[in-house]
């Protein structure tokens, strides 16, 4: 009788205890020496990567305090989109475009439009997450918004969103999985901007280093960023590769979109939305033609693409991604054969044995295939 | 999808399945029983969720790995071993819901990928209740489960909108990965352990 009562106890116990997101504490980026490059609303960590607007490619030092110290590495190489401009009738593939979105904090929204920056309902993120789903789709791309909530705003929602992720893929299987967020920078001009007479929001992108698709989405986010530098010039604010996963193990090309951030007015951010989907469609499929494509201008090189050619093949510069995956299948590899062989040294205590151990576990997980079949007396090896 | 990231995916599974397979193959289960459990959780991930109004619970993320918990308790030798694989279950639970309450709000800015965390303070407290894989793989695996529990009930409380998702990731879902690290921590603290205590043993008899 006491169990129910304890564990009623226990609960109430833990309520004043979660988290209500508050408006974060900032971190600045600065440089070697004390430039301010940017600011970020979670705490960098040593060996992150920041790629600034301008395509410079810094990486960080130390953490000391509120300011982390970076590296500058030189400038990055940033894939070529020439083939946007290709003149060739291509002819459009047949192969249905499909992105998938959903938002992790479910609780973010604008506080000069909303008159709050986080809900315990639904946040107005959704709505942000929506407006791009609505212009994917003008541009003939099938996009699911997921309205999952993953309430509250901690460090468990990545877990909780994990299974939205994962329910996306099983329902839709897209090319590409976008988290959708905004930011938690208190100043609300370094994500303004004016982009074609319009005032819009600049968007970051999020890339976790921490899993085996990291190079993928690198690859991909460059290429997004690419595309937007000539085509929307300020569109994209920069990447930013950090620790952490953020479910983008779950698909190569998952990113993590910062759109604007909490002081901003959430009107900015929805008109960032079409151009997003443009580059987004570009990106991932090459030339475009409908409404998202015949408004896009090339500011830089003053080429109109309105009218232009689709291409509509599955991926823009496959080659690019593809030498993402390679690195990829190092990362699974090392992995692999550290677990495989650290566990088999510790448990036999000799590299010798180790190896046994080892191949007589892979012969067990391939059916004999690979490795060395297990003696009879020493199939089954339970504690 | 290209090939080599359609390929990178592929290989990302067939991984995380033979780690599991291999974590299954210590729970009183042979190989091709382990085999056949991960097919099946594989299975059950495509399949859809079971929905009971705001309530649903995935066959290959729930259903069957917490079949497997209560197997594993049935099939336990003493009364005392299911009783300790319980607690764990609860201070698993309690520590799993304060970890994702008290850790930073984002990924970037924690020491430790959290999916990993649960699955190691899983295995951590298995291991200290009763030094058990079994007790770890149970801990792990349903601790995960009654954080999500406790987190829905607490922010209902709180006049959240809510849903509860139990497994809803399936084979890839918290819950598993949770299981698999939580008896790799429970063997690593394990196999060290005694290691170093056989090295200290024959130090001591070398002495005397």
């Amino acid at each position: 009788m006491k169990w129910p009562l304890q564990a009623i106890v226990f609960l109430l116990l833990l309520i004043p205890w979660t988290a209500c997101a508050e408006p974060d504490v900032v971190w600045q980026i600065i440089t070697e020496d004390g430039r301010v490059l940017t600011e970020i609303c979670y705490e960098p960590s040593v060996n992150d990567i920041y790629i600034s607007a301008e395509n410079m490619r810094y990486e960080i030092l130390s953490v000391e305090g509120q300011q982390a110290v970076a590296a500058n590495c030189g400038a990055v190489a940033l894939p070529s989109v020439d083939w946007m401009y290709q003149e060739a009738a291509l002819p459009v593939a047949f192969m249905k475009k499909k992105i998938s979105l959903y938002c992790t904090h479910s609780d973010e929204s604008y506080q000069p439009s909303d008159g709050y920056y986080t809900t315990n309902q639904r946040g107005t993120i959704y709505q942000v997450a929506q407006a791009l789903a609505s212009s994917l789709e003008e541009s003939g791309i099938e996009a699911a918004v997921s309205d999952a909530l993953h309430h509250p705003h901690d460090a468990g929602a990545y877990r909780r969103s994990r299974q939205t992720a994962v329910e996306l893929l099983k329902t839709t299987m897209p090319d590409c999985l976008l988290d959708i967020h905004r930011d938690g920078i208190p100043d609300p001009a370094s994500y303004e901007v004016d982009i074609g007479g319009e005032e819009a929001s600049k968007i970051r992108l999020l890339v976790g280093r921490g899993n085996q698709n990291a190079e993928v989405n690198k690859a991909f986010a460059l290429t997004i960023k690419a595309v937007a530098d000539r085509v929307y010039p300020g569109l994209i604010k920069d990447i930013y590769m950090g620790k952490g996963t953020f479910n983008q193990d779950l698909l190569p090309k998952s990113i993590l979109l910062e759109c604007g951030t909490y002081t901003l007015k959430k009107e900015r951010v929805l008109t960032s939305m079409p151009m997003m989907a443009d580059v987004l469609n570009r990106a991932l499929y090459g030339e475009v033609i409908g409404s998202a494509g015949q408004m896009a201008t090339d500011v830089q090189s003053g080429r109109s693409t309105k009218g232009g050619i689709t291409a509509g093949e599955p991926d823009a510069n496959p080659d690019h991604y593809e030498s993402g995956t390679g690195a990829g299948f190092g990362f699974l590899g090392v992995l692999l054969l550290i677990a495989v062989l650290g566990f088999a040294i510790l448990s036999t205590g000799s590299i010798k044995g180790g190896a046994r151990k080892a191949a007589r576990n892979i012969s067990e997980m391939t059916g004999g295939l690979a490795g060395k079949r297990p003696d009879d007396d020493e199939k089954h090896e339970h504690s | 999808m290209s090939i080599g990231t359609l390929l990178l995916t592929i290989t990302a599974i067939l991984v995380f399945c033979g780690l599991l397979q291999r974590v299954l193959d210590r729970m009183y289960l042979t190989d091709r029983q382990a085999l056949l459990i991960v097919g099946l959780m594989l299975i059950g991930t495509i399949l859809p969720s079971m929905t009971f109004g705001a309530v649903s619970i995935s066959l290959g993320g729930a259903v069957i790995p917490i079949g497997i918990c209560i197997y594993l308790l049935i099939k336990a030798d003493e009364a005392v071993e299911r009783r300790r694989a319980l607690i764990g279950v609860v201070l698993t639970g309690g520590a799993v819901y304060m970890l994702s309450v008290l850790l930073p709000e984002e990924a970037e800015a924690m020491l430790v990928e959290p999916m990993w965390l649960y699955g190691l303070c899983g295995g951590l407290i298995a291991w200290l209740l009763g030094r058990s894989r079994r007790a770890a793989f149970i801990c792990g695996v349903a601790g995960v489960l009654l954080s999500d529990v406790i987190n829905a009930v607490v922010i209902l409380l709180q006049g959240y909108q809510t849903q509860l998702h139990l497994g809803g990731a399936g084979i890839a879902d918290a819950s598993v990965i949770s299981g698999v690290v939580a008896v790799a921590m429970c063997e690593l603290l394990g196999e060290t352990i005694e290691r170093f205590v056989r090295s200290h043993q024959r130090k001591g008899v070398k002495q005397t």
